[in-house]
């Protein structure tokens, strides 16, 4: 069980790192709009709960910063407090309603956001949101395509087991 | 509490995850913008998938493309051949205009030397961060990629260098429009010499022009200088589009980078720049 549970976060991560490797292959501006990262850390902690959505944030978190020049360990950091935090309410409320689910995770996508530049601004001291506006929408197209997937992942789920 | 328990509770396990990459975050700030060894570790062992991805995405799409465009390719083909024409002629006139000041063993010497100097690679990965601040090549250490090396676009435009994490058959390139990176520059015009740095939002800004020099003009030329023994003299960097002498010792000069961002799929990286810097 826990060998089929890990190969199946193993392949949520390959996948979100093969969908960021393709978006900078399309557009640039592609990156902005969805965070290929987050949404694998959110899907991951609404499915299995708080320690697998931080595991898999710390994870995709490094990831993601040992591929863009900035500080190690700071997209690591935002998104294992957003990977535990979503994953515990998880567990606490019924997300099988479409919307429901959508709107809960674009507040943790949101706050996944907030807390991201929050560190970027302490550490760079420097804003992102007014040279890059489009940073804006991602917390709305990180949940509705994490919200989408949750909905298909149940029976990936069953193939893999 | 026995071992087994603790190691059941969500909520350590969660804490020791963010104390981790508080840790992470600590031992990085110091490095400045030098890489810790996991990260170069996790860069080795993920950018051959990022490698992989992106070239079976091109050999479907090349292939696509093929099958589409075969029935221009005689007419292309034409076009090319007139092209390849026009270049061998301007070729043959430029290598006539280095006869007269180099012998012909020489000029024959540096052009071999600066073919071999330059390694095509190509762009694999953005920047998820800030797409303006690097982006990652699939050239490495086993190519002869070491640090510091010059990188330009299709056009000959600079573009950055090349920076850690290196592995064996990919590397980062810091770009001019990220905050860290810096290029001695000069302006065409008038040689008023500069630091060139990015905004980190696709600008690059000229720093240390004292506000009362004349130099640094709209629409003035800008060009590596090659006094920082990294890039060679005379690679176009871009132009300037806005110059102000706001209060303060020095002028406030914004360069608009030649090179676009939507067409650096293709990269030059000048592995024995000093054959550029002679």
């Amino acid at each position: 069980m826990r060998i089929r549970k890990g190969l199946m976060l193993l392949l949520i991560l390959v996948l979100a790192f093969a969908i960021y490797s393709l978006m900078s292959k399309f557009s640039p501006n592609l990156l902005v709009l969805i965070n290929s990262f987050w949404v694998a850390v959110l899907l991951t902690a609404i499915t299995y709960g708080e320690i697998e959505g931080a595991a898999m944030g710390t994870v995709a978190g490094l990831l993601e910063d040992a591929f863009s020049h900035s500080v190690f360990g700071l997209s690591g950091l935002s998104l294992t407090i957003t990977g535990f935090l979503a994953g515990w309410l998880a567990q606490k409320i019924n997300l099988n309603s479409l919307p429901k689910r959508s709107l809960i995770l674009f507040f943790f996508s949101l706050l996944q956001l907030v807390i991201w530049i929050f560190l970027y601004n302490v550490i760079f001291k420097r804003g992102l949101l007014s040279s890059r506006p489009g940073l804006y929408l991602q917390p709305i197209m990180n949940a509705i395509i994490t919200s989408l997937l949750a909905e298909l992942l149940p029976p990936v789920k069953k193939v893999v087991d | 509490m026995s071992l087994s328990r603790l190691a059941k509770n969500k909520y350590l396990i969660g804490i020791l995850l963010v104390l981790f990459n508080l840790i992470l975050i600590s031992a990085q700030i110091p490095l400045g913008s030098r890489q810790t060894w996991l990260e170069k570790i996790i860069f080795a062992i993920f950018a051959p998938f990022q490698r992989a991805a992106v070239s079976a995405y091109d050999y479907a799409a090349q292939g696509w493309h093929n099958l589409l465009s075969l029935k221009d390719a005689q007419k292309e083909n034409q076009e090319l051949k007139k092209q390849i024409f026009f270049l061998n002629q301007e070729k043959e006139l430029l290598q006539e205009k280095l006869r007269i000041s180099l012998g012909k063993q020489d000029l024959q010497n540096n052009l071999k030397g600066l073919e071999a100097s330059i390694l095509p690679a190509r762009v694999i990965g953005l920047d998820t961060a800030n797409y303006f601040r690097s982006v990652i090549i699939d050239r490495g250490s086993a190519d002869g990629i070491t640090r510091n090396l010059p990188v330009c676009d299709y056009y000959g435009h600079l573009v950055g260098k090349t920076t850690e994490p290196i592995s064996r058959h990919e590397a980062k390139v810091i770009l001019i429009t990220s905050e860290e990176s810096g290029v001695a520059v000069i302006s065409a015009r008038d040689k008023t010499p500069g630091i060139l740095t990015g905004d980190g939002q696709g600008k690059c800004l000229i720093k240390y022009v004292i506000a009362s020099s004349p130099g640094g003009e709209v629409g003035d030329e800008i060009l590596t200088s090659g006094y920082d023994q990294i890039f060679p003299s005379g690679l176009k960097v871009g132009r300037i589009i806005s110059a102000s002498a706001e209060a303060g010792l020095f002028k406030k000069i914004v360069v608009d980078p030649y090179f676009d961002f939507r067409q650096i799929d293709l990269v030059a990286v000048l592995k024995d720049s000093h054959d550029f810097l002679r």
